[in-house]
């Protein structure tokens, strides 16, 4: 330090002296953790290395479509001729041998047989997973004498918007919509922070006892929550916290929330991927434990917080059996309303007898359809970090 | 001297590690000893006794030894039967979304356009498939692939057919969709897994005049067992702790209530009972794996 300040009072004026050490503080004096080794660093290695990011996500995709089929008719006229050309040369002279190279590749390059069947298959796959969401939506949208007509079975004759109307009534859609994420994302930050902690304890220590503790991780995995659930009811009331927040604040607080073992292993696997020798320097330059967590691994793990928190945010979201027998009534998820839907709707609209008006499968389905919508949001803003985060994660049983 | 001195730094290092180790894993190790191993024991002392809970919180505990297994084994219809539906269901559920999902993240990791895409859909049904959201899906008959009814008679075959082979079909055929839906983070593991396969085999494999078919039962399969293994694993468990499991749906039923058959020390032994058949399901299906094919290798040298 009074060496660097001795080459400033060289070169800057005496007056200057004291703004230069601020600045060279600000500047020059380096902090090993300023830059950490963040996600984007390494992609920008892999994109120097010349790797070719795998693209995930729709927008991305899209895009990198667009990228690799730009618009261009003559070449794509090119390449059909010559894929013709095997076709003419078979017919003409009876050589396979294009027609065959053509069509089954060679090489590193694929043929149009493989690549067909391979998209046939995708797509058949992918219309068979999104059936029962467009089903959904489109039944959603009938009118009453639409769901009666046995000639209509999948398009609406028109847009009718009364089941979400009744569906939005019953399920007192925006309070119940709060408080389902009131209990899911607290939880979710709680989950995510305790364990990571105990992740990074496995991954960075080697200690007595470490295969022990994580053979206890593992059993945590497999012993159902329903086993323990009861005692837990029990303890909460007695402590005076039952029917509260709280029952899922605490486990998720101590790293015993829902399924979390599977967080502790992802984040095994990117505090595992930590350089060693960053560790050691910022512990020459007198770093404890617990700051080399905050300032290095924290930032590394970024990926896997926002995995974790997502995850674990949509798992809390759709869990109906611990929420109804934790907080018993107290707080509703949509989930658990559009499980009792039916009685709900008879208790606000009268039952089918005395006003002529029933539950149909319309308005059922557009309750589904909200309770889903929420999750669908989040989904779409965040699917990059899902995807991304559990490509890196690496769970891969080694 | 020199000697020494490395032994105490070693020492000291030692015991950093430990003392550090201990320190990140402490919020866990306090949390897993009171809310799950203290819960896990009462629940065992719970399935020995009649447990009755007064409105005061009061617990009130009366021996009754193994009486409330004996009841569930013995006396109790239902729970024989919900085990037996359980199994059933692990037996047609864990190969077929093992299989599909590698088939799915095999066509995934080629080299195709729009994988992106793919992978978005193949992913959705885990954000959205909780309990209620699919038994609705089920109860509207969504879950069936539309017209798969008019391709197999399911009346024609019961005669020739036996009921335990055509009963796990028509449910396969009756929740086919459902089944796929829970493929999705099975399907990204085995990306993951396939993404780490060293690419130099498959050359290696390519020179020595293997094809494609080979390539996949030679290379890609042994490299992946351990995924395979992982997916297992995590499929058993998904499925077990799923809201809809009808184990699950009979515990939580008989919980409250008194007497004989019902209550918190009929439950207790019930769970208990789960985890042990579950564990039994888990081990089986490990197991049989690992002799399907560890076996097989060794054999071939491979």
């Amino acid at each position: 330090m009074k060496k660097k300040s001795t080459i400033i009072l060289d070169n800057a004026e005496l007056s200057d002296y004291q703004d230069g050490l601020n600045k060279l503080d600000k500047i020059y004096v380096p902090k090993i953790i300023q830059q950490p080794f963040s996600d984007r660093s390494v992609n920008e290695l892999m994109k120097i290395d010349g790797a070719e990011r795998k693209d995930a996500g729709f927008k991305s995709s899209v895009k990198s479509f667009f990228e690799y089929h730009p618009f261009t008719p003559k070449k794509w006229a090119a390449s059909l001729g010559r894929k013709c050309k095997g076709v003419y040369e078979w017919l003409r002279y009876g050589d396979k041998s294009k027609l065959k190279s053509v069509m089954l590749g060679v090489g590193e390059k694929k043929g149009v047989l493989p690549m067909t069947v391979s998209y046939i298959l995708l797509i058949l796959f992918g219309f068979v997973y999104i059936f029962p969401m467009l089903y959904m939506l489109a039944y959603s949208l009938m009118s009453p004498s639409d769901v009666i007509n046995p000639l209509i079975s999948y398009v609406p004759t028109r847009l009718f918007f009364g089941n979400y109307k009744e569906a939005y009534l019953v399920l007192n859609y925006f309070p119940t919509l709060f408080q389902t994420l009131y209990v899911a994302v607290l939880p979710a930050i709680l989950q995510a922070a305790s364990t990571s902690l105990i992740a990074y304890g496995l991954a960075r220590f080697n200690f007595k006892g470490k295969s022990v503790l994580f053979g206890l991780v593992l059993i945590t995995f497999i012993i159902p929550s329903q086993i323990t659930m009861m005692p837990q009811v029990l303890m909460y009331s007695s402590l005076g916290i039952g029917d509260s927040i709280l029952a899922y604040l605490i486990p998720a607080l101590f790293g015993q929330g829902l399924k979390s073992a599977v967080f502790v292993l992802v984040f095994y696997q990117f505090f595992r991927a930590m350089p060693k020798a960053m560790e050691e320097a910022a512990k020459i330059d007198g770093s404890n434990a617990f700051m080399i967590f905050i300032r290095l691994g924290l930032p590394m793990a970024l990926p896997a917080y926002l995995l974790s928190f997502l995850l674990s945010l949509v798992w809390y979201y759709n869990e109906t059996l611990l929420a109804t027998v934790f907080f018993g009534g107290s707080l509703t998820t949509l989930p658990i309303e559009l499980e009792k839907f039916k009685a709900a709707y008879e208790e606000i609209f009268g039952s089918a007898s005395t006003t002529g008006k029933n539950v149909n499968e319309a308005i059922v389905m557009a309750a589904t359809m909200l309770t889903v919508l929420p999750l669908l949001v989040i989904f779409f803003c965040t699917q990059r970090f899902f995807v991304d985060g559990i490509d890196k994660a690496g769970i891969t049983g080694e | 001297m020199k000697k020494e001195s490395t032994k105490k730094f070693k020492y000291r290092k030692n015991f950093s590690e430990l003392r550090n180790g201990l320190l990140f894993s402490s919020v866990w190790l306090v949390g897993f000893c009171v809310l799950t191993l203290y819960p896990l024991i009462q629940t065992l002392i719970f399935s020995f006794n009649n447990v009755q809970v007064r409105p005061t919180g009061e617990i009130i505990l009366t021996a009754a030894g193994v009486s409330n297994y004996m009841f569930a084994l013995v006396t109790d219809a239902d729970f024989l039967a919900v085990i037996g539906e359980y199994v059933g269901k692990m037996i047609l559920y864990v190969p077929v979304i093992t299989v599909v999902s590698l088939i799915l993240a095999m066509l995934l990791n080629s080299r195709l356009r729009l994988t992106g895409l793919f992978r978005t859909i193949f992913f959705l049904p885990v954000i959205i498939a909780s309990g209620p959201v699919i038994a609705m899906f089920v109860e509207q008959g969504v879950a069936q692939f539309p017209g798969i009814e008019n391709l197999i008679n399911f009346e024609a075959l019961a005669g020739s057919v036996p009921q335990f082979i055509l009963s796990p079909l028509n449910s396969l055929v009756d929740e086919f969709i459902m089944i796929l839906w829970y493929c999705g983070i099975q399907i990204l593991v085995f990306i993951t897994g396939l993404q780490k396969i060293d690419s130099s085999v498959f050359e290696a494999a390519s020179i020595d005049g293997a094809n494609k078919w080979e390539m996949f039962w030679k290379v890609t399969l042994p490299a992946i067992s351990p995924t395979i293994v992982v997916n297992i694993v995590f499929t058993v468990i998904m499925q077990s702790s799923f809201s809809l499991n009808p184990v699950i749906i009979k515990i939580k039923e008989d919980l409250n209530g008194s007497g004989e058959g019902a209550g918190y020390g009929y439950s207790s032994a019930m769970a208990w009972l789960y985890f042990i058949v579950l564990c039994l399901v888990l081990g089986a299906f490990v197991l049989l794996f690992n002799l399907l094919f560890k076996k097989r290798q060794r054999r071939k040298g491979v």
